[in-house]
C-alpha cells in the first residue's frame, strides 16, 4: 500500500508519531490500572479514547488491521469503563498483549494490513462473548492451507530456539517464516525480537509443505511442541468447492469472501473433514494470504535488524524500522525562545559588521559582548530542544518489572522519582540497556522470593526505586533495591574461581572494594546464564557503556539490605571536559573521564619507575605495574629526543595504563564533534574538536588505543615478573648521601649511622698517628675517606659533619664534609665499575653517580687494630673443625646484596646456600636429607617475606628451634618488634658483616 | 528511487575544471558545494596517504582528501593556486585537494568519448570518460568512485 502522494504520506507519518504517542501512554495506563483500582475509572477512560483516536484515523487511512484490532480493543475496554467487566491480571495481560500487537502495526504501518491479528482478536473476544471461549481456543482458518501442505500448531520457546542455532530471536522468526505460512500467531510472533529473552512458548500455526521431521530439525523442537492440526491431502484429489461462505450446518468453517483484509473476528471450528473446501477456498486467498507470513517475515525480520542496529549505546532505534522521519516535540515557549535570539544574533551581527567597518574599536568591543551572552543563551536553548525528560525513559520499566516479577514468582513493584530531570535525547537512548540490565539484574538477582522476604522480616513484595536527580552539570540515576544484597564473601570466591583475581588480591580486598567485583568482565554469578538477566552480558558492559558517555557508575550494597546502583552521566554528550597533550606541533585531546593522574617519573626517586620487560615498558605505580605505551608510538610518530617525563594514567573500563607525553596536559572543556566516514574507522579516535585557536585537535579514543596497542591488563604473571625485574635491580634502601668533595658523593646505610655531629675541625685531631675527635670523655676514631678509598680530599671547612657509625659494637666516625640528605631510595647498584674495597658499588641519582661505602671495609682498613676480620678464637675453631662447617641458609631477593653476603660469608668459613626468595628458602627447607645450621634472611622480599618465612620455622616442629636471623636495610623498630614477634632470634642491618658473622655463630652455638 | 525518464537539466552537464599535475579534470558541478583557497588541514596520523587532514569549515568537521595522491600517485601542491573543492557525494562531504581552479564548461553528453589508451590501468577507474576541449582533454571524475574510498578496507579493525 504504498503511497506516492506526498500530502497523504505526511498525513500517515502524523499518524505513526502520535499512535506511538498515544500507545504509550495506555501501556503505563494499563499498568496502574492493575495496582490501583481507585482513580480507575479515570485511567479507563483515557484508555479508552486513546484506542479510539487511533482507530479513527487507521480506519480512514485504509490501515484495516490496526483499525479492526483497535475496535476489539476499544469494545472491551469500552465494558471495563461501563463496569462491566472487571479488571484482572488475565485481562490486563491480554490488553497489554494486544496493545503490543497494535504498536507492532504502527510501526511497520505500511505492511499492516498482511500482519496477522487474529489471535489477539480471538483473546479480545473472549472478553466479549464469555461463550464464544470454548471455540475461541480453536485454532485459526483452514481455509488457507493448501492440498499439499500440512498445518502445526507449533509451540516456540523463542530463546531456547534461538541459542540452539545459533542466531538471534529475530532470525528464529525469520526462520519460521521460511518454512512456510504462519497462519495463527503470527503478529506475536512478529513483534517478538532480538531483546525478548521470554521463555513463554509463543503458539502459532504454520502451513508448510515440509514435513513433520523438517520442521522439528529446523527449529529444534521437542515432540511435545508440535502438533499436526492437519495432514496434506495426495496431489489430485482435492475436489472443487466454490470459495465463500460454506454450509455452516457442516460445521465448516465460516469465511468471508476471501480479501486482504479478511479477518474474521469470529469463532471458528476446525473439523478434518472439510478440508477439502478448505484446500480450494485456499486458492484464492491464498494470493493475499501468502503475502502475509513473507510480509510478516519480512517485518519481522526488519524489526529484529533493527533490534541488532539498534542495539549499543547511542544509535537510533525502532524509528529506522518504519520510514518514519526521526522527530521529537519541543515546546513552543523553548521555539519563540530561539526566535527571539536569532532576531538578538542577527541584530548583534550587524552591529559588528558597521563597528569594523568604520574601524570603531569600541563599538567591536561591545558588539562582541553582546553576541557573545547571545550565541551563549542560544546554545544553551538548542541544546534544551534536544533534552527530554527522563520520565520517558523510565516509564518502560514497570511494565518490566511486572512481567519480570510474575515470571520468577516474585512479587515487586517498581517506584519511580524525578521523572522530570531533563537528560539529552541521545544520552537517553544510550541509557537504555544499561538500565534494562540493572533493573532485570535487581529482579532476578537482588529480590528473594516472597517467603524468604517473609521470613527475612521484610514485606513480601519488593521495592524496586529508581530515581533522577540533577546535581550540578550532572546527572545522577539511582536504581535500589531493598533485597538480598551482594555478599562481598561469595563475590570474592567466585572471582577466584574464575581467575578475575588471585586468593591473595581476593584477601586484601575491602568489602567495598570486592563489590565492585561485578564490573569485571566474564563475571556472573549466576548459577547458570538465566536469559531473564539477558544471556550473560555483564555488568562490565554496563559500565563500558556508561562510560562511553563519559559517566561512570557505583554500586553499594549491604548484605540482606539491598543495593544500590548510582550511574552519573554528564547533562550533555556534546561537551567534554577534556585534557589537551601534545606531540610535537600537534594537539590531541583525552577525556577526563579516563584520565585517572598525572605521574611525573624521575630517575630512581619516588614511587613511579619505568622498567623494561619483555620487549615491552611497564609502569611501577606505588607498587602496582601498569603496561606503559608512547603517545608518539601510538600514532606512529618518531620517538622524542627529550625525555618524556610525564605519564598520563589511564583508565577505561577495566583497563588501567600509562601514556608518556611530551608535556604536561592543559585541561579544557570541549565541543565533541563527530568524524567523517573515513576517521571513524580507525579506533584510535574518538571525535575531534575545535579548540580555541579554531585548529582541529583528535579526540582519542582511550580503549582504542588500549586496544590497538593489542594491550591487555597486564596479567599476573607479567605483574610478578616485572616486580622481580623492578625488585632485582633494586632495593630500597635509607641511606644517608654526603659529599666529601664537591664533586663526590658517598652514600652509608642509615642503618649503620649511630648519630651525625657537626663538629668544629679543630676538634679532630691527629694523636699518635691516628685521627680522633674528643669527645667528652672518649676519643672517637675517625676515619677520612679519601686515605681508605679513591676520592677527593675533603675541602677545608671550619666545622665538619661526623658520621657515627657502629660496626660490630663499636663506633666510629667519618668525616663527612657536606651532609647532603638522608633518603629512602630504590636503586641499582652497580658493583663492577666503581667497586673497590671499602666501595660496594655504584648508582645513578639525578644524573650523578654516588657510591656506596662498605663500612666494614672502610672500618678494618682504616682502624685495623679495632676491626681485625673476626677470626674465630681457637677453642671455636676446633668445635668449628669437629662438627664441620656452619651450614647457612641465605634468603635475599636483591642480587647485589645476596652475592656481596654470601661471599663474606664463605670467607668466614661458612658453607652458604643463597636463594632469592622466602619461598625459595622455605623449599630448600623441606627438600629431604638437608640441614641448616643458621638461617639468615632478608625482611623484605616479594613472594615470602623474612617474616612470613619465619612463622613458617617457628610452625614446623622438625625446624622449629633454628635460629634465624633477620636482616633489614630499614631501621624502625617496628620492623623489629614485628620480627621478634614472628619469632626471629636476632635482628641485624645489613651491611654490618663482622656483626653479622659474630651473630651467625653465636646462633649457631660455635662461640663460646 | 530516481525517476528514470528524469530529464537532462543543464546542471548535470557542467563541469568544475581543476587541474591535477598535468591533467585536467572535470568535477559535476551539481556536486560541488564551494571552492576555498587550500588551508593545511590538520594531519590525522594512523590514516591512508590520501587522508590529507580535518578542516573546519564554519564549525563543520571536513575530512579533505588530496585528489592528486587518489588519481595519480602523487600529492597536489601547496601553492597560492591550489584549492580545495569541497563536494557533496551522496549524504557527505568533503574536501577534494587540486593544484589550480579553472573555468566552469558545459559538456556535451553526446560527446563523451573513450578514455585515452595511454591512461595508465590504475588511473582509469576514476574517470567516467573525457571530451575533447579545445586544445586539450578534459577527464570527467567519477564522483562516486571517490565516495567510494576507504569503504573497502578497514584500518584498526573497528
Amino acid at each position: 500500500m504504498a503511497q506516492e502522494d506526498p500530502g497523504l504520506q505526511e498525513l500517515v507519518n502524523d499518524f505513526v508519531t502520535e499512535s506511538r504517542e498515544h500507545l504509550a501512554h495506555v501501556e503505563s495506563d494499563l499498568l496502574s490500572l492493575e495496582s490501583e483500582s481507585d482513580d480507575g475509572g479515570d485511567r479507563v477512560n483515557r484508555v479508552f479514547r486513546a484506542v479510539h483516536s487511533v482507530k479513527g484515523v487507521a480506519g480512514f487511512l485504509g490501515f484495516d488491521h490496526i483499525n479492526k484490532l483497535s475496535h476489539a480493543l476499544e469494545s472491551v475496554l469500552d465494558l471495563v469503563r461501563k463496569d462491566r467487566l472487571e479488571t484482572s491480571p488475565e485481562l490486563v495481560d491480554v490488553l497489554l498483549a494486544a496493545t503490543d500487537s497494535l504498536r507492532g502495526l504502527v510501526e511497520h504501518v505500511q505492511e499492516s494490513n498482511q500482519i496477522p491479528i487474529d489471535e489477539q482478536l480471538q483473546r479480545l473476544q473472549r472478553f466479549l462473548d464469555p461463550n464464544a471461549a470454548a471455540a475461541a481456543h480453536a485454532p485459526a482458518p483452514a481455509a488457507e492451507i493448501a492440498a499439499d501442505e500440512w498445518l502445526f500448531e507449533l509451540d516456540l520457546v523463542l530463546p531456547r530456539i534461538a541459542l540452539a542455532k545459533g542466531c538471534g530471536v529475530a532470525a528464529v522468526v525469520d526462520a519460521v517464516g521460511k518454512l512456510g505460512r504462519v497462519t495463527a500467531g503470527g503478529s506475536v510472533l512478529a513483534s517478538k525480537t532480538d531483546a525478548d529473552t521470554s521463555r513463554e512458548p509463543v503458539t502459532v500455526q504454520l502451513a508448510t509443505r515440509q514435513p513433520l521431521a523438517e520442521v522439528r530439525e529446523q527449529l529444534f523442537l521437542d515432540p511435545d511442541e508440535v502438533r499436526e492440526l492437519r495432514a496434506p491431502r495426495t496431489a489430485g484429489t482435492a475436489p472443487k468447492v466454490p470459495a465463500g461462505r460454506a454450509d455452516a450446518s457442516s460445521g465448516e468453517l465460516a469465511m468471508p469472501a476471501p480479501s486482504p483484509h479478511a479477518t474474521a473476528a469470529v469463532a471458528r471450528d476446525m473439523v478434518e473433514a472439510n478440508v477439502s473446501a478448505a484446500a480450494v477456498a485456499a486458492h484464492e486467498p491464498t494470493a493475499p494470504a501468502e503475502t502475509a507470513p513473507p510480509a510478516a517475515s519480512r517485518a519481522a525480520g526488519q524489526a529484529g535488524a533493527d533490534k541488532q542496529k539498534g542495539d549499543g549505546a547511542g544509535t537510533k532505534r525502532a524509528e529506522a524500522g518504519s520510514d518514519q522521519p526521526d522527530s521529537i516535540r519541543v515546546s513552543v515557549h523553548l521555539l519563540d525562545k530561539l526566535m527571539n535570539l536569532s532576531g538578538e544574533l542577527v541584530l548583534g551581527r550587524n552591529q559588528l559588521i558597521q563597528a569594523q567597518g568604520s574601524g570603531n574599536d569600541k563599538g567591536i568591543a561591545v558588539a562582541a559582548a553582546r553576541l557573545n551572552l547571545v550565541v551563549s543563551e542560544m546554545q544553551e536553548a538548542i541544546m534544551q530542544t534536544r533534552m527530554q525528560p527522563i520520565g520517558t525513559l523510565f516509564q518502560r520499566f514497570p511494565r518490566v518489572v511486572r512481567d519480570l516479577s510474575g515470571k520468577l514468582g516474585k512479587r515487586c513493584r517498581l517506584e519511580i522519582e524525578g521523572k522530570d530531570v531533563d537528560l539529552d535525547r541521545s544520552i537517553l537512548e544510550a541509557l537504555s540497556d544499561p538500565l534494562t540490565h540493572i533493573v532485570r539484574n535487581s529482579v532476578d538477582h537482588g529480590m528473594e522470593l516472597p517467603e524468604q522476604r517473609r521470613l527475612g522480616g521484610k514485606g513480601q513484595e519488593g521495592v524496586v526505586r529508581m530515581t533522577a536527580m540533577q546535581q550540578g552539570g550532572n546527572v545522577l540515576i539511582e536504581v535500589s533495591d531493598d533485597g538480598r544484597g551482594i555478599d562481598p564473601v561469595r563475590l570474592k570466591k567466585k572471582a577466584v574461581e574464575k581467575n578475575v583475581v588471585t586468593a591473595a588480591q581476593a584477601q586484601m580486598m575491602s568489602d567495598r572494594e570486592a563489590v565492585n567485583l561485578i564490573f569485571a568482565p566474564g563475571f556472573s554469578t549466576a548459577e547458570k546464564v538465566t536469559d531473564v538477566s539477558g544471556r550473560g552480558v555483564g555488568m562490565d558492559v554496563v559500565r563500558s557503556n556508561i562510560e562511553k558517555l563519559g559517566g561512570h557508575v557505583e554500586v553499594q550494597s549491604v548484605v540482606g539490605k539491598g543495593t544500590t546502583m548510582a550511574i552519573t552521566i554528564p547533562l550533555t554528550l556534546a561537551i567534554l571536559p577534556a585534557m589537551v597533550i601534545s606531540c610535537g606541533a600537534r594537539r590531541y585531546v583525552l577525556a577526563q573521564a579516563n584520565v585517572a593522574e598525572l605521574v611525573r617519573v624521575r630517575d630512581g626517586e619516588g614511587s613511579a619507575r619505568i622498567v623494561p620487560l619483555d620487549g615491552r615498558e611497564v609502569l611501577r605505580l606505588r607498587g602496582s605495574v601498569l603496561p606503559l605505551l608512547r603517545l608518539r608510538a601510538v600514532l606512529g610518530e618518531p620517538p622524542s629526543e627529550h625525555k618524556e617525563s610525564t605519564i598520563v594514567v589511564i583508565e577505561t573500563g577495566n583497563m588501567r595504563y600509562g601514556l608518556t607525553v611530551d608535556a604536561p596536559p592543559d585541561a579544557e572543556e570541549i565541543v565533541v564533534k563527530p568524524l567523517g566516514r573515513h576517521l571513524k574507522k580507525r579506533m584510535e579516535y574518538a571525535g575531534a574538536t575545535i579548540l580555541g585557536d579554531g585548529r582541529v585537535a583528535m579526540i582519542l579514543d582511550a580503549a582504542g588505543i588500549a586496544e590497538a596497542a593489542n594491550l591487555a591488563a597486564v596479567d599476573r604473571g607479567d605483574q610478578a615478573a616485572a616486580e622481580a625485574a623492578a625488585k632485582e635491580a633494586s632495593d630500597t634502601a635509607e641511606l644517608v648521601l654526603f659529599r666529601n668533595h664537591p664533586t663526590e658523593t658517598f652514600a652509608v646505610p642509615l642503618g649503620l649511622v649511630d648519630r651525625i655531629q657537626r663538629v668544629e675541625a679543630t676538634a679532630i685531631q691527629e694523636v699518635g698517628g691516628r685521627t680522633v675527635f674528643a669527645d667528652g670523655e672518649r676519643a672517637l676514631p675517625i676515619v677520612r675517606l679519601e686515605r681508605v678509598v679513591q676520592a677527593q680530599p675533603g675541602q677545608d671547612a671550619a666545622r665538619v659533619s661526623v658520621l657515627v657509625l657502629r660496626i660490630d659494637k663499636q663506633q666510629f666516625g667519618v668525616v663527612a664534609p657536606a651532609i647532603e640528605d638522608i633518603r629512602s631510595l630504590q636503586v641499582r647498584i652497580d658493583d663492577k665499575t666503581l667497586a673497590e674495597d671499602g666501595v660496594l658499588g655504584s648508582f645513578q641519582l639525578q644524573e650523578r653517580t654516588v657510591r656506596l661505602l662498605d663500612p666494614t671495609a672502610v672500618a678494618r682498613k682504616a682502624l685495623p687494630q679495632l676491626f681485625t676480620q673476626p677470626a674465630a678464637p681457637a677453642k671455636v675453631e676446633a668445635k668449628a673443625a669437629e662438627r664441620g662447617p656452619v651450614r647457612v641458609l641465605f634468603a635475599e631477593d636483591t642480587k647485589f646484596f645476596r652475592e656481596h653476603v654470601a661471599r663474606t660469608l664463605r670467607g668466614a668459613g661458612f658453607d652458604v646456600t643463597a636463594v632469592a626468595d622466602g619461598d625459595l628458602a622455605w623449599q630448600e627447607l623441606q627438600k629431604p636429607g638437608v640441614a641448616f645450621d643458621v638461617i639468615v634472611t632478608d625482611v623484605q622480599m616479594p613472594n615470602c617475606d623474612g617474616f612470613e618465612l619465619t612463622r613458617r620455622i617457628r610452625r614446623q616442629e622438625s625446624l622449629a628451634r633454628l635460629p634465624v636471623v633477620a636482616l633489614t636495610s630499614l631501621s624502625s623498630s617496628e620492623h623489629e618488634s614485628e620480627g621478634i614477634a614472628a619469632g626471629v632470634s636476632t635482628y641485624l642491618v645489613k651491611l654490618d658483616d663482622a656483626a653479622l658473622i659474630a651473630a651467625i655463630r653465636q646462633q649457631a652455638g660455635v662461640t663460646a | 528511487m530516481s525517476n528514470p525518464t528524469q530529464k537532462q537539466g543543464p546542471r548535470e552537464n557542467k563541469h568544475v575544471c581543476c587541474r591535477i599535475g598535468g591533467m585536467l579534470v572535470g568535477i559535476g558541478l551539481e556536486h560541488v558545494q564551494e571552492i576555498n583557497r587550500l588551508v593545511e588541514p590538520t594531519f590525522v596520523p594512523l590514516m591512508e596517504p590520501y587522508l590529507r587532514g580535518v578542516i573546519n569549515l564554519r564549525g563543520n568537521l571536513v575530512t579533505v582528501l588530496d585528489l592528486g595522491t587518489i588519481v595519480r600517485g602523487q600529492a597536489t601542491t601547496t601553492g597560492t593556486r591550489a584549492r580545495t573543492v569541497v563536494v557533496e557525494i551522496g549524504d557527505e562531504i568533503v574536501g577534494l585537494c587540486v593544484d589550480e581552479v579553472g573555468d566552469v564548461v558545459e559538456v556535451d553528453p553526446t560527446k563523451l568519448e573513450a578514455l585515452p589508451s595511454h591512461l595508465p590501468a590504475d588511473q582509469r577507474g576514476w574517470f567516467r570518460g573525457m571530451v575533447q576541449l579545445p586544445g586539450e582533454l578534459l577527464l570527467l571524475l567519477d564522483v562516486a568512485a571517490i565516495g567510494a574510498l576507504g569503504s573497502a578496507n578497514k584500518l584498526g579493525a573497528r
